[in-house]
């Protein structure tokens, strides 16, 4: 008994089948044996997964016990959120804490903070080659700048709260026209500023009156606003170094200059490379390549996402 | 779990092994060769009646077919065979316990063998349910809670809460948040990271974002540190004020699919092949450009990787008249002359752009932001938008079949091919080019949609969706291929 008995070849087989598929009843009931031979392998295939489920306590497992979800259930009303939240009402403001500087920020004035925090944004570029020119010339000047306090509206808590949101409505309103129009005059932004406030620089005092200034605040330069930091000589968001190093360059007796070349290369247009119509194919290719690219392109393209 | 055969089956097994069980399975069970499918086409018959059924059975002491009406069964009894083999799913009866036992070791076998039977016959991965290793049976048994995802919960929505015109990311954020590959790789913790705990990996931070929106947890999430992950390291993009929430989208795959790179060894790496991330595994398709020579007729064919499919929408009226569009051939003119490779000098060429592979999320936007030097303005024109498209009108093989007049219904590809989408996300800007504001539709599970806006999420009418007038639209393949894991 324990041998193959069928040993027919493929070319048997085959011979076979057409003979056999000549005749059209055999066909049809080919047909019918295939589609029963499949219904049964399918059905049988559904039952042994689920025996299988319970016999080895699978399906027990992964079903598990239902958790009551009745707290979770969507509210339904026109006047809330899916949450039961009122939709007239504002959401409570929260703070964050700022991964860039560690310090608690208001989170719906985060977006503003960080950008200036990571020293990004429109004046990024303008900031970059400042510093490149800073950099060169030594000693710098500091003419025409003002406490970098000014725009430090977002800092959460601080006594000068009130003070600083009053001066921080009359910066934005000096800002304003700028972000729409993404224009050239935002190359006087700075200047605009200036006139606007008027202010200590250490361009205009004496030594003495920088020697006292000093002692009292921490007078560090913002490389985003060119204002002087009017916190505490121990104020957290500088570092001794740059205390040290300001020091050393603000109170040495030492000729200024170049303040004009530096003034003038910042501003240099922050965005004059010539942009092409945007294929989507080239854009494609460019994205592993060189992101400066697309951002040319995209600066184009992007609508103003403000509220 | 208990699927460790039985005690029949373990003496068995301490006695033979498991060669015999092995040898049937692959050849008669899932024949993973030529040879196996011969042995299989011309032996499985039962050699008691001759029939090839019902339901044929091997015994696994020795070589017997026998069918299921009672013969496979007499041999058991007069044999003493208590072990047999049903040969179409390779499941074991044992004669003394009386019923089909599951045996761990017998599995795997059957596994491995399956997957080789597939790949044997030029085939697809074939589905194969999921079974928990043994850590995460013990999981399953310590914690007995389960989570089920249902429309009628906030479980796996969450508001976004604004951090000063963020609501750019916010959308993108639900965007990729309810993309359905993504969140099922997300909360099966597939992402493995050398940075864990670092916080320097996007990747990690979006798989922490999955764990709040299923949190079950009410409040609006801060996205600040997402934020400035990104930022960190797309610095490209010019601070929040000019922010775009395209731009925002590709910055962010871009980001993550870096950092997909934290986890892999750098043995593993392929070196001149595709990216295998998860995000170029979702994202990434082909866009094939055919530059045809209009002298020689030679064509320059080059496949760039895409991400998403900027469409303009001065014009046509539907998404698949852009696309129509999109793949049109174009004729270049006598200003934009290409060097031909075959004539050697420059010539007037048409070119044409098709789908070469198509992502499994096709995101498409919509160029409404027209920026000339004469003119910034939004284009407002309606588009409408199905919630079901077919893209296979849009393939190369499908533009070539009909560019040389073949019925394409009847190529042997297309039989195959199933490239039907779902739409899944509607990002909206709505307002002016200056002032501005994003909002996003996000469907929860199939028929069940929210409206997100910031911290704000409600319900929303498919038809509202269609309705609205689309930015940035996402869509999701609606059948998906198993890809094969050999390693």
């Amino acid at each position: 008994m324990n041998t193959i008995i069928s040993e027919l070849s493929m070319n048997d087989l085959n011979n076979k089948f057409f003979e056999i598929m000549q005749s059209e009843s055999n066909a049809e009931e080919a047909a019918n044996f295939i589609f029963d031979s499949i219904f049964d392998d399918v059905t049988v295939g559904f039952l042994f997964e689920f025996h299988h489920g319970l016999k080895t306590g699978l399906t027990d497992l992964i079903e598990g016990e239902k958790e009551d979800d009745d707290v979770y259930k969507i509210v339904n009303t026109p006047e809330c959120d899916v949450f039961g939240f009122s939709i007239m009402k504002k959401t409570p403001d929260s703070n964050c804490s700022c991964p860039n500087c560690d310090r608690p920020v208001s989170a719906t004035r985060f977006a503003p903070h960080l950008e200036k925090c990571m020293g990004m944004g429109r004046n990024s570029s303008r900031i970059a080659s400042r510093r490149i020119a800073s950099n060169s010339r030594e000693p710098t000047s500091y003419a025409g700048l003002l406490s970098d306090d000014e725009d430090d509206a977002d800092w959460a808590g601080g006594s000068l709260q009130n003070d600083r949101r009053k001066r921080r409505i009359k910066n934005n309103n000096n800002r304003k026209p700028n972000k729409l129009h993404n224009g050239n005059n935002r190359n006087n932004n700075g200047n605009q500023n200036a006139d606007a406030d008027g202010g200590a620089t250490y361009e205009t005092m004496t030594a003495n009156e920088k020697k006292n200034l000093l002692l009292q605040i921490c007078g560090v330069v913002s490389e985003h606003t060119k204002k002087l930091c009017t916190r505490s000589t121990r104020c957290p968001q500088h570092t001794e170094e740059q205390r040290r190093a300001l020091r050393t360059s603000v109170l040495e007796p030492s000729t200024p200059e170049g303040a004009g070349a530096a003034g003038d290369e910042a501003g240099s247009p922050p965005d004059s490379s010539p942009s092409s119509s945007c294929s989507s194919s080239s854009r494609k290719r460019d994205r592993h390549r060189a992101p400066p690219k697309i951002k040319n392109k995209r600066e184009r393209i992007s609508p103003n996402s403000r509220e | 779990m208990n699927d460790s055969g039985c005690i029949h089956l373990n003496n068995f097994k301490a006695a033979k092994g498991t060669n015999p069980y092995k040898i049937v399975h692959a050849f008669f069970v899932s024949c993973t060769s030529f040879e196996a499918r011969r042995y299989k086409a011309t032996s499985c018959l039962c050699f008691a009646c001759g029939q090839p059924g019902p339901r044929m059975h091997s015994c696994l002491h020795c070589i017997y077919f026998a069918c299921y009406a009672g013969h496979i069964q007499e041999h058991a009894k007069t044999k003493k065979h208590f072990l047999y083999v049903d040969l179409s799913y390779g499941n074991v009866y044992c004669t003394q316990c009386q019923d089909y036992i599951y045996d761990r070791e017998f599995n795997e076998i059957a596994r491995s063998h399956r997957l080789k039977e597939a790949k044997s016959l030029g085939m697809g991965v074939p589905f194969m349910s999921w079974l928990p290793n043994t850590n995460e049976a013990l999981a399953l048994r310590r914690l007995r809670k389960r989570r089920l995802i249902s429309p009628h919960t906030t479980i796996g929505l969450r508001g976004l809460q604004n951090l000063g015109s963020t609501c750019f990311m916010n959308c993108i954020v639900q965007t990729l948040i309810h993309t359905p590959l993504l969140r099922d790789y997300f909360l099966g913790e597939r992402h493995k990271c050398k940075a864990q705990g670092s916080g320097k990996c996007l990747v990690c931070e979006v798989s922490k974002l999955f764990q709040e929106f299923y949190s079950g947890a009410k409040t609006p999430l801060t996205l600040h540190r997402l934020l400035h992950l990104i930022w960190t390291h797309a610095r490209h993009l010019a601070g929040y004020e000019q922010q775009d929430a395209h731009e925002f989208f590709i910055a962010t795959l871009d980001v993550l699919h870096r950092h997909c790179m934290n986890g892999v060894e750098d043995s593993e790496r392929k070196e001149n092949d595709r990216c295998n991330c998860i995000i170029d595994q979702i994202f990434t398709g082909g866009l094939q450009s055919d530059v045809v020579c209009t002298a020689c007729s030679g064509v320059s064919t080059t496949i760039d990787p895409f991400w998403d499919i900027s469409l303009d929408v001065a014009g046509p009226g539907s998404l698949q008249a852009c696309l129509e569009r999109f793949t049109r051939a174009e004729h270049l003119g006598s200003a934009a002359k290409i060097k031909c490779s075959k004539c050697r000098v420059y010539r007037e060429s048409t070119k044409q752009l098709t789908l070469e592979t198509l992502p499994i999320v096709a995101s498409f936007h919509l160029k409404r932001f027209e920026h000339s030097s004469q003119i910034d303005r939004k284009i407002s024109a309606f588009v409408s938008f199905p919630a079901e498209l077919d893209m296979t009108p849009f393939m190369s093989s499908h533009r070539r079949a009909v560019d040389v007049g073949v019925d394409n219904n009847n190529a042997p590809e297309a039989i195959f091919e199933d490239n039907r989408y779902s739409l899944f996300a509607v990002v909206n800007h709505l307002g002016s080019l200056d002032a501005g504001h994003y909002t996003a539709y996000v469907r929860q599970m199939k028929g069940s949609w929210f409206k997100c806006d910031d911290h704000m999420i409600t319900r929303a009418s498919l038809r509202e969706v269609l309705d609205s007038e689309g930015y940035l639209l996402f869509y999701h393949k609606t059948v998906l291929d198993y890809e094969c894991d050999l390693s």
